[in-house]
């Protein structure tokens, strides 16, 4: 061995050193049962905080963190303080369902928060479902509340509302024809599905049905087939950047219709991607985007601010949707865990007796019918001017 | 004049229209296929990392120009200069510690390379889609076409953006450029006598290594023009090149892969076959439409479409 390899060798050792030391030092993992006043209650959560779902994970982790340091500095939970720990699953389906496994065995959670996509939700529902554990995901797919599973939850509005929310905005502007454009992925599938469902009883015509692929580029082509229909406005369901094209291709066509988008441009992206072309775009979004010009009658608005206040302090970035979906979902189980404790059974009944928790997404009100307990009010009508989200009067 | 011919003359402004956007969605793709070309060329190796030099070009363009506020005609050399120093480590990866591997491990690599550059791009950059300001001020122009629209009594319109003209107009110098060079340069030759004959061209006393690195650095830079280019029209993200490399990958292969002006005009039909399949059949089927014409043309004529022309003289 030459002295490069003993340096090497050296190293390698003294990293393993550390590295088991490290390990040896975490806390033990407590079991649900131990119910002495200064036992923490564990809680578990899985977000997809890398890969693709990671613009969602990382705002939720950040806030779950954000939200155990908080209830700790108060004195826990009726003296227990709360351990979160957070797992992330790269945004993978089943590597999803193995996080779910491992908090549920040998973390031993009380419940579990997340995760961030329909899919990463789906694929551990029943592994979960089958443990008997709560789980409160932040997720938007309607899938996961429909049917009903005893044990699982979710605190993301559905597209069902985002959709009624943009249907009554129809109504209201006496639009009869319209025509869709939408991103090929589950997110534009789904609002499209139920566009389809909702339009007809409210007397709209889809005139014209267009999509693109998330990586499409130029949108024109489909832009001009819409252009010689009678649409009278064009509703896009996509997330960045697909809608952002489709804004400035309509600029650059002079295609003068009314645009309306779904909750996925709800972000400031949009408005960076779109420049000028945001400009009068309408959709639905929750009212966290709005929050400061909310009227003071809002129920939500108190919430609203001090979430976002804490958010900034904290990380020294805005808050956004993502981050309240999980706000809702930690504050759900520990309002549950303060009046039942730690039996997953009772903390399953009183999650689903939640009434009128006023949280970031809504104001919630689960049932034994809706896991999801929100209602189209949850979204506001908001509008683009100047850059700037302003509620649509 | 008949029904047919108003029909015709209703649909033409739209049809030009279609066109002209096809063709500046084309120029990428044809900028992307040349790429492809110049590495087939000298190592045999289908690059499949080609596309994450088109990310590179738009992602470090961006920061270059919206974040540090460089003019335009600085930063995307620069940014071009990046991409060719990637494609040079990755041309030194695949021939130097790997000289002894079959082509297929090499294209392995270059997937395994591709997805790194877009891990690395995300950490860097994110994974949010970024803006990149047009290179013109005027952002498109208005042509009075001696039509009318239909349905109205107005001249119909022909609008161009003038980001569309700059990649068509790229297109032109870059291949230009490049038919000069192997033409009528000393590397440019030395180029073709590698793609010809590799062992003849070492034994001619060609440092065939040397011209390795170059055909990466070419394509890495004229990739990473694409991608500054389509950035403004598009916007930029870390995984970007996947669904533009295999367009332009596509467009190679029916061009012949090899043939630099048999992959421009597959680029740019590419671009407007897409456009006229998005428009006037299924915007849902539009890229299945693109790709079944290439399956199509591979199996009327397996070496591109101009092979025929390749077959007289060879």
């Amino acid at each position: 061995m030459n002295t490069r390899n003993i340096q090497v060798f050296a190293i390698l050792v003294v990293v393993a050193l550390t590295l088991g030391a490290l390990a040896g030092c975490g806390p033990k993992p407590t079991t649900p049962g131990d119910q002495s006043p200064t036992s923490p209650y564990v809680i578990g959560a899985v977000f997809d905080v890398s890969g693709s779902g990671s613009p969602l994970g990382t705002p939720e982790q950040d806030t779950a963190k954000m939200m155990e340091k908080e209830i700790n500095a108060k004195g826990g939970i009726n003296g227990h303080p709360v351990k979160l720990v957070i797992l992330d699953n790269g945004s993978d389906e089943a590597k999803s369902l193995t996080a779910m496994k491992k908090l549920i065995e040998q973390e031993k959670v009380v419940a579990i928060i997340g995760p961030s996509q329909t899919g990463t939700t789906l694929s551990g529902a029943s592994a979960v479902e089958a443990a008997k554990i709560p789980m409160v995901s932040c997720a938007a797919g309607v899938k996961i509340v429909n049917p009903v599973q005893p044990y699982i939850f979710k605190t993301a509005q559905s597209d069902v509302h985002a959709v009624a929310k943009v249907i009554d905005y129809l109504k209201e502007k006496d639009i009869k024809q319209i025509a869709l454009i939408s991103v090929s992925n589950p997110f534009g599938d789904s609002g499209k599905e139920q566009l389809k469902i909702q339009a007809a009883p409210a007397g709209i015509e889809i005139v014209s049905e267009q999509s693109f692929q998330g990586t499409d580029t130029d949108m024109t082509a489909q832009l001009m087939t819409i252009r010689k229909t009678k649409a009278k406005a064009v509703i896009c369901w996509g997330t960045n950047p697909g809608p952002a094209i489709v804004a400035k291709n309509m600029a650059t066509l002079k295609i003068d219709l009314p645009i309306i988008m779904s909750h996925g441009i709800a972000n400031s992206k949009f408005i960076e991607l779109a420049g000028s072309a945001a400009d009068g775009v309408v959709f639905p979004a929750g009212k966290l985007l709005i929050a400061k010009e909310l009227p003071d009658t809002d129920p939500q608005k108190a919430v609203l601010l001090a979430y976002s206040e804490s958010y900034k302090k904290e990380y020294s970035k805005e808050a956004d949707t993502f981050g309240g979906h999980a706000y809702d979902a930690f504050n759900i189980v520990c309002d549950a865990l303060k009046k039942v404790g730690s039996d997953p059974v009772k903390l399953r009944d009183e999650i689903e007796n939640t009434k009128n928790y006023v949280g970031i997404s809504g104001v919630f009100n689960f049932t034994a019918e809706d896991h999801n307990g929100l209602a189209k009010d949850a979204f506001a009508m908001v509008t683009i001017k100047d850059g700037k989200w302003i509620p649509v009067k | 004049m008949d029904t047919g011919e108003i029909v015709f003359m209703d649909q033409l402004p739209d049809i030009l229209q279609t066109l002209v956007f096809g063709l500046a969605q084309g120029g990428i793709y044809a900028l992307i296929a040349v790429g492809f070309t110049i590495i087939f060329s000298s190592t045999e190796i289908v690059n499949f990392a080609h596309g994450e030099f088109v990310m590179i070009g738009a992602l470090v363009s961006y920061w270059l120009i919206m974040v540090l506020g460089w003019p335009i005609y600085l930063a995307i050399p620069v940014a071009m200069a990046v991409a060719m120093a990637v494609g040079i480590v990755l041309g030194w990866v695949l021939m130097r510690p790997l000289k002894e591997s079959s082509p297929v491990s090499l294209i392995i690599i270059t997937i395994g390379s591709s997805m790194l550059l877009q891990g690395i791009a995300s950490m860097i950059w994110g994974k949010d889609p970024v803006n990149v300001r047009s290179f013109s001020t005027v952002e498109s122009l208005s042509i009075q076409l001696p039509i009318m629209q239909s349905g109205t009594q107005q001249p119909a319109l022909l609008i161009v953006e003038t980001q569309q003209l700059w990649i068509l107009g790229i297109a032109l110098v870059v291949v230009t450029a490049l038919s000069l060079f192997f033409k009528y340069t000393l590397v440019g030759k030395a180029m073709r006598a590698v793609a010809a004959n590799r062992h003849g061209a070492k034994l001619t006393g060609i440092n065939v290594s040397r011209l390795v690195y170059g055909a990466f650095a070419m394509a890495a830079a004229i990739g990473a023009l694409a991608g500054a280019a389509i950035a403004p029209l598009s916007s930029g993200f870390y995984n970007m090149g996947t669904m533009l490399g295999m367009k332009g990958f596509s467009a190679a292969i029916v061009g012949g892969l090899g043939n630099f002006p048999g992959s421009i005009i597959a680029g740019l039909l590419l671009g407007v076959m897409e456009k006229f399949g998005a428009g006037y059949i299924s915007s849902a089927y539009k890229d299945a439409f693109a790709f079944i014409i290439i399956l199509a043309v591979l199996i009327i004529s397996p070496r591109g479409i101009l092979a025929f022309r390749k077959r007289g003289k060879s």
